[in-house]
């Protein structure tokens, strides 16, 4: 195939690279990419000429794709209100122009990525608040309920091995937590952000008095 | 002791190939030598570890799955270049490279659908495999892509038509992705646990439909569907925590009643709960003394949390959605006994009278006391299964659905008395 007829395909080849994206709002970096490369390519009089042309337009591309997925995800997250799950798309959208190789630009994303997936894995022993319902429900059952006085003795035991199986789930969470992060703790203020606490179908009164339960049998 | 061996190969094995596949080329240089590194340390850590969730975290926290991946792209793409500057590749190089990657991509895919087979446990689970397994659709528009680079066009032809024809949104799999969706909205409906998670499912393949309809070659954009998706899920994710909330607990309060009702029988000593117990009298007494006084307290527990009271759940949707799912556990007759009889004599430090404990005994003695078409539900997914799997197969991997041997009347929620 001649030289003129190879440089007029891959011309079309870029165009086409471009149409698919054209009008698309959500990928407005990958379009003006795609069109910087495709007039690199339309203004060569021979093939040879594009390498000069091309210089870091294939890096530039490869950010724009990353730059418009990273945005795209960012908007869904803050408008569910999930600030943790926005964070990595942020930072992406903040450091993705600082790279120079198609490596780069894997590892930046990457590296962004795995760090914001284990802040989301750690931030889900939260939930742990949430499965203690059962056991704070149990709880209040034997320390409040009208029984007769022979049953006493016998109900506090059952009282007590909830009490210590509470704590216990509490402890094991911890501990597998500190695998993730060695400092992590439950905090209680965690429950009342927006992703965990509309996970929990009690009013906030109630929420609130599950989590003074909770502190007092714990200690903590 | 080290991580037990068996997860230790699920979760290394793909990165043990890949290390294969390179030393296999003959890879060498500092990103191949990072690539081993990483595999080493979790080998490493597999053999002095013993516990495999620490272990897991470990290597997610230390990166080293990461490190791998990302090394081992590098030492690809280094050796992709050394092949480039040797001044062996051209456009037909190229093009060989690439039919030959996507060759590779159908043999992996016919490899893995093979080691799913040979990883299930019997012929049942294999039957499902062969059904569930879409690879079909997978590779016919790779083996139309390789068709199309065997026809002797150039590599920018190859390239542009494979854009112009769609032909590389048909590699998504877009076909696979709907039944995948449609499969799943089959099992909410068949399992209708409640309408939010039916709803779920029938507004993301709605979504999925409604992308489709607007996209070009009738492909959603990946992104935009993965983002749909997540938001659809995240709106419906309070109202299934709220109603797995409400039906736990109203379930309980109603096996609460049931129970403290049969545990004035006759017969208590003999049926489930108490024939399981080291001490069944004492356990009966214990049951006919307190239960009311938890029962009391229970219910305070539900109102300060839904708003109802006990009496409220048999007009909600939880309840009335239950009975007509064939899942609630009780006869109409014996709820409405329970409800209307049984639940006002419940008081703390009280015991059931004598004509209300010889009407139970009645009820039991007469099979009156359970729901007669719990069976319609495992009917309903046995149907279903065999909708998915082929007819008689539900029968092959799960014992018959059988009715159960209550004699009362079938649920008619028109004359319930609550």
């Amino acid at each position: 195939m001649g030289n003129d007829n190879l440089l007029e395909e891959y011309t079309a080849y870029y165009r086409a690279r471009m149409q698919r994206y054209e009008g698309n709002p959500l990928y407005a970096h990958s379009h003006a990419s795609e069109k910087a490369l495709y007039e690199a390519m339309a203004s060569c009089r021979e093939l040879g000429e594009f390498k000069d042309k091309l210089g870091d337009l294939n890096i530039r591309n490869a950010i724009a794709l990353v730059k418009d997925q990273a945005a795209a995800r960012k908007k869904a997250y803050e408008a569910m209100k999930e600030p943790l799950r926005a964070r990595g798309p942020a930072e992406i959208l903040e450091k993705i122009d600082a790279a120079r190789t198609d490596m780069e630009v894997v590892r930046i994303t990457s590296e962004i990525e795995q760090k914001n997936s284990n802040e989301i894995s750690i931030d889900g022993f939260t939930d742990v608040f949430y499965y203690g319902f059962l056991y704070l429900e149990h709880i209040e059952v034997y320390e409040t309920a009208q029984v007769p006085g022979k049953w006493k003795s016998q109900r506090e035991g059952y009282r007590a091995e909830y009490v210590k199986s509470l704590k216990e789930l509490y402890d094991t969470v911890e501990r597998d937590a500190r695998n993730w992060r060695p400092d992590w703790n439950f905090r209680y203020e965690t429950v009342l952000e927006e992703r965990h606490r509309r996970r929990i179908p009690v009013p906030d009164e109630a929420l609130k008095r599950r989590i003074e339960q909770t502190k007092k049998l714990r200690g903590k | 002791m080290p991580v037990d061996p068996a997860m230790l190969d699920a979760m290394l094995g793909t990165f043990r190939n890949m290390a294969e596949e390179l030393k296999g080329k003959k890879a060498s240089g500092e990103a191949f030598d990072r690539m081993m590194d990483a595999l080493n340390e979790m080998e490493r850590l597999g053999r002095e570890m013993s516990d495999f969730s620490a272990y897991a975290a470990k290597l997610t926290t230390e990166e080293l799955q990461m490190k791998f991946s990302l090394a081992y792209g590098e030492a690809l793409g280094e050796m992709n270049r050394q092949a480039m500057q040797s001044g062996s590749y051209d456009d037909s190089a190229l093009m060989k490279q690439t039919l030959d990657a996507y060759r590779g991509a159908i043999a992996r895919l016919r490899e893995s659908a093979q080691e799913a087979k040979d990883a299930a446990e019997d012929d049942i689970a294999r039957h499902e495999v062969d059904v569930l397994s879409k690879n079909e659709l997978l590779v016919k528009p790779i083996e139309d892509l390789i068709k199309l680079g065997e026809s002797g066009i150039s590599y920018p032809a190859f390239l542009r038509l494979m854009i112009e024809k769609g032909l590389d949104k048909a590699m998504q799999g877009a076909p696979v992705v709907r039944d995948a969706l449609a499969y799943d909205l089959g099992w909410a409906k068949a399992m209708n646990v409640s309408p939010h998670h039916v709803a779920e499912k029938q507004d993301i393949l709605d979504k999925f439909d409604e992308l489709a309809s607007k996209a070009a070659f009738s492909v959603p954009d990946p992104l935009e569907f993965e983002l749909a998706r997540q938001l659809i899920e995240h709106r419906y994710a309070p109202q299934i925590a709220a109603w797995d909330a409400i039906e736990r607990r109203w379930d309980d309060m109603l096996y609460m009643l049931h129970i403290w009702t049969l545990a004035h029988t006759k017969f208590a000593p003999y049926i489930f709960p108490w024939n399981q117990h080291k001490n069944p009298a004492e356990s009966i007494e214990m049951d006919k003394d307190c239960i009311p006084g938890d029962l009391k307290v229970r219910e305070k527990i539900f109102t300060e949390y839904f708003n109802l009271n006990f009496l409220d759940v048999f007009t909600h949707e939880v309840f009335r959605t239950e009975v007509a799912n064939f899942g609630f556990t009780y006869s109409q007759e014996w709820t409405e006994f329970l409800l209307g009889k049984i639940y006002p004599a419940c008081q703390p430090m009280k015991h059931l009278e004598k004509p209300l404990i010889a009407e139970a005994e009645r009820f039991h003695e007469n099979k009156l006391c359970y729901n007669p078409e719990l069976h319609r539900r495992g009917e309903r997914i046995q149907k279903h299964y065999d909708s998915v799997f082929g007819e008689g197969q539900y029968a092959r991997k799960h014992p018959p659905v059988e009715r159960n041997d209550s004699r009362a009347k079938p649920w008619d929620l028109g004359s319930f008395r609550f």
